[in-house]
C-alpha cells in the first residue's frame, strides 16, 4: 500500500509555524506529500515552489481562503479533506502545520506497519507548553491521542470529540504509542501566536478569548496568562528529533543537550547485526 | 576447523542507573545467547557521558556470570542498541521495563522471558564494615520534599554509612545532619556495602538499582513527578515511599518534618497549586507573582532578605499553606502517578 501525507498551512512563515519541519518529517515515510496552501500572502507559496524543485515528493495545492467567521471546525475540516483528495496514494497521513512526526526508527516502523495493513491509527501527541520540557496534561487544552492516519478515501476530521459512527477513521483507529507527534504550536514566537490564535478563534467560534487579548496587549507570554493547567504540566525528558531541537533553538528554547550537541561531532551511526 | 563462538554484543550509552536497571533484560538475554558483551559509548543524548566513569561501573558488571566482558565501543556492529530504550520510556514505567519494551521492539533479537521480581546481581561479597549499618545514598536529582531524611538521620545517624560522591555527602550532611561517609572506589564496593548492611535507604539512583538487583532490604525515596524505578511490586523487602511514614527491617519512621528543606531544588518541581485560588508558588504579599523565580526577587526586595532567607520564607509559607504537598500526603496527582507506577510494576 502506498502512503501519502498532507499538511495544510496559510502564512506559515509570518505565523511562525513549524510547517517545514512538519512536511520534512513526512517525506521519509511517504510516497508523496501534499502541502495545501490557502492564498498565503507571506511568501509561503514561493517557499513551497522552491522546495518542490529539490524534492520530487512534494506537491502544491491551493484551497481558496474563505475567511468566514464562526464556521466552527468545518472550514478547517473542509481544507483538510481538500488536501486529502489531492493524494494519489492508497493511504493517508496528516500533520497540522505546528506538528512534527518523530523520526525515531520505532515511529517510522509503526507508520509503515499501519500503512502495509491499511489500518487507521491514533498517534500519541506531545503537546508542549511553556518550554520543551513541559507537556500539557491529558484532558486539558488539546487531545493527546489524535487520529492522523488511515485509508486515503476515509474522511479526515478535526481533533474535536465525535460520536461513534460519525467518522469511520476514529471508529476503526487503534492507538499506538510508538507513533509520536511533537506539537510545537504553543512554543511559537509570542506575537505570532497571539495573531494566529485570535484569527482561529474568530474563525471557528466567532469570538476571541479575553486572556489572549490581555496577553497580546501586555506582551505577556502565553504561559504567563491565566491558565487552568499550568500547575499540572507534566515534565518531558524524552527523545526529541533534531529538526524539532533546531526549531526550538531558534526560538530561545535550546535544551542543554542540544547546545552540547552543536558543539560536538555528530554521533556515528550504530550498525545493527541481527542475532 | 574450530567454529568461533558467537557473542551477543549490547551497546549502552545511558546513565549508570539506566545500565543497572537494564540488567534484568541482559540476564534474560544471556540465558538464550550465553554471556553478553557489554559495550559503552558516549552519545550526544540527554545523559551524562559514561566512558569517563566506566571504571567505576565495569568491576560490578564484570563480576556477573552473564557478562562476558565490558569495554568501550569501537564501532563494531551490535545486536542490541540498548541505549535507545528512552523512546519507550514513560514517567511511570520502570527503566527496567522500558529496556524490555525496547528489546521486544527489535525483531532481530531472540525471544526472552524476564522476571523482574528475581534478583539480577549475584556473587557480591558482603562487606563486613556495613554489618548492622544502614547504607544511604542521595543524589540531587529525583528528590521528594516530603521524604523524612531529617528524622532518619536524627534517629539512625550513628548507623548510617553514606555512599556516593564526596559532594553528595557534604550536601546531605548540610541539609539533614552528619553521618559517616565511606569512599568507594567503584560500584562493586558500593554493592558489597549494601549487601553487608541491614538496609539501604536512598533516592532514585544507581545504588538503589543495585540494592534492587541484590534483592536487599531497601526504602526508596520516590520522586513524585517521575516514579520510574518501581521494578517490581513492593514486598517484605522494599518500601517505595511517596509520603512519610514507613516501617521496614525494624526501622520505624512516623512522619515528616514540618519545615521544608531550604535547599530543595524548586526548579525541578512543576508549579503546583498551594491553594485553589493561587496557582503555583505563593506568598501573600506578592499575589501577582505566583511562580517561584519571579516571586523570589519580590520577597527579597519587600523584606530586605538575602536569597537563601527569601527562599526559605517562600518554601515555609507554602509548606504551611499547603501541608498536603510538602508534608504528609502528596498531591492527588502524585498519588495517581505513584499508583500507576505500582500498577505498571504489577502491584
Amino acid at each position: 500500500m502506498t502512503l501519502g501525507g498532507y499538511v495544510v498551512v496559510r502564512n506559515g512563515d509570518s505565523l511562525d509555524y513549524s510547517w517545514r519541519e512538519a512536511v520534512a518529517s513526512l517525506i521519509p515515510v511517504c510516497e508523496e506529500v501534499v502541502i495545501a496552501d490557502s492564498d498565503s500572502t507571506d511568501g509561503t507559496k514561493e517557499a513551497i515552489e522552491l522546495w518542490m524543485e529539490r524534492e520530487s515528493k512534494i506537491r502544491y495545492a491551493n484551497f481558496p481562503w474563505k475567511n468566514e467567521k464562526g464556521v466552527s471546525h468545518r472550514g478547517f475540516v473542509e481544507w483538510l479533506n481538500f488536501a486529502r483528495e489531492q493524494l494519489s496514494t492508497d493511504m493517508q497521513i496528516t500533520l497540522d502545520a505546528d506538528e512534527v512526526l518523530s523520526d525515531s526508527p520505532e515511529c517510522h516502523a509503526a507508520v509503515r506497519e499501519a500503512a502495509s495493513k491499511g489500518e487507521c491509527r491514533f498517534f500519541h501527541r506531545l503537546n508542549f507548553w511553556r518550554d520543551p520540557r513541559s507537556i500539557i496534561p491529558d484532558g486539558h487544552c488539546c487531545a493527546r491521542r489524535v487520529a492522523r492516519m488511515g485509508p486515503a478515501n476515509y474522511v479526515m476530521c478535526s481533533d474535536e470529540p465525535h460520536h461513534p459512527g460519525e467518522v469511520p477513521l476514529l471508529d476503526e483507529g487503534t492507538y499506538d504509542d510508538r507513533l509520536k507527534i511533537f506539537h510545537l504550536g504553543f512554543l511559537r514566537k509570542t506575537d505570532a501566536f497571539y495573531r494566529k490564535a485570535n484569527v482561529v478563534l474568530h474563525w471557528w467560534f466567532g469570538r476571541g478569548d479575553p486572556r489572549l487579548s490581555a496577553g497580546e496587549e501586555t506582551g505577556k507570554k502565553l504561559h504567563e496568562t491565566e491558565c487552568e493547567f499550568t500547575h499540572l504540566l507534566e515534565p518531558y525528558y524524552g527523545y526529541m528529533p533534531d529538526s524539532v531541537q533546531r526549531w526550538l533553538s531558534a526560538r530561545g528554547h535550546a535544551t542543554p543537550s542540544y547546545i552540547a550537541r552543536l558543539l560536538t561531532a555528530p554521533d556515528p551511526v550504530i550498525e545493527i547485526e541481527p542475532w | 576447523m574450530v567454529e568461533q563462538k558467537k557473542t551477543c554484543r549490547v551497546l549502552f550509552y545511558g546513565d549508570m542507573g539506566d545500565v543497572c536497571l537494564s540488567l534484568p533484560v541482559v540476564l534474560a538475554l544471556s540465558k538464550v545467547t550465553g554471556p553478553v558483551q557489554m559495550l559503552f559509548a558516549d552519545r550526544n543524548s540527554i545523559c551524562k557521558r559514561i566512558l569517563e566513569r566506566l571504571h567505576t561501573l565495569a568491576p560490578l558488571l564484570e563480576s556477573q556470570p552473564y557478562v562476558e566482558s565490558v569495554k568501550p565501543h569501537s564501532g563494531e556492529a551490535v545486536h542490541w542498541a540498548a541505549g535507545e530504550f528512552r523512546s519507550y520510556h514513560t514517567m511511570t514505567q520502570s527503566l527496567a521495563k522500558s529496556h524490555l519494551l525496547h528489546y521486544e521492539g527489535q525483531k532481530s533479537l531472540p525471544k526472552i522471558s524476564v522476571d523482574f521480581r528475581a534478583p539480577w546481581l549475584f556473587n557480591i561479597p558482603a562487606d563486613e564494615r556495613a554489618k548492622g549499618k544502614i547504607v544511604v545514598q542521595r543524589t540531587d536529582r529525583y528528590n521528594n520534599p516530603s521524604f523524612p531524611w531529617h528524622q532518619i538521620v536524627e534517629r539512625y545517624g550513628s548507623r548510617i554509612l553514606f555512599v556516593g560522591s564526596d559532594r553528595e555527602h557534604k550536601m546531605f550532611c548540610s541539609r539533614f545532619g552528619n553521618c559517616e561517609y565511606v569512599h568507594t572506589k567503584d560500584l562493586l564496593e558500593a554493592a558489597s556495602l549494601v549487601a553487608g548492611s541491614d538496609l539501604f535507604i536512598g533516592n532514585q539512583s544507581c545504588v538503589a538499582a543495585i540494592a534492587a538487583g541484590l534483592g536487599h532490604h531497601r526504602v526508596i525515596e520516590i520522586c513524585p513527578w517521575q516514579p520510574d524505578v518501581i521494578v517490581a511490586p513492593p514486598d517484605e523487602k522494599v518500601r517505595y515511599v511517596l509520603n512519610a511514614g514507613f516501617a521496614i527491617q525494624g526501622i520505624q519512621i512516623d512522619g515528616a518534618d514540618q519545615e521544608v528543606d531550604p535547599h530543595f531544588n524548586v526548579a525541578s518541581v512543576p508549579p503546583r497549586p498551594p491553594g485553589k485560588d493561587a496557582p503555583g508558588w505563593y506568598y501573600p504579599e506578592c499575589q501577582n507573582t505566583p511562580i517561584f523565580w519571579s516571586l523570589l526577587p519580590e520577597v527579597m526586595r519587600k523584606h530586605g532578605l538575602g536569597e537563601d532567607e527569601a527562599r526559605r520564607k517562600i518554601l515555609n509559607y507554602n509548606a504551611k499553606f499547603n501541608p498536603q504537598f510538602f508534608i504528609g500526603s502528596a498531591q492527588e496527582k502524585d498519588a495517581e502517578m505513584f499508583k500507576k507506577a505500582l500498577k505498571e510494576a504489577g502491584a
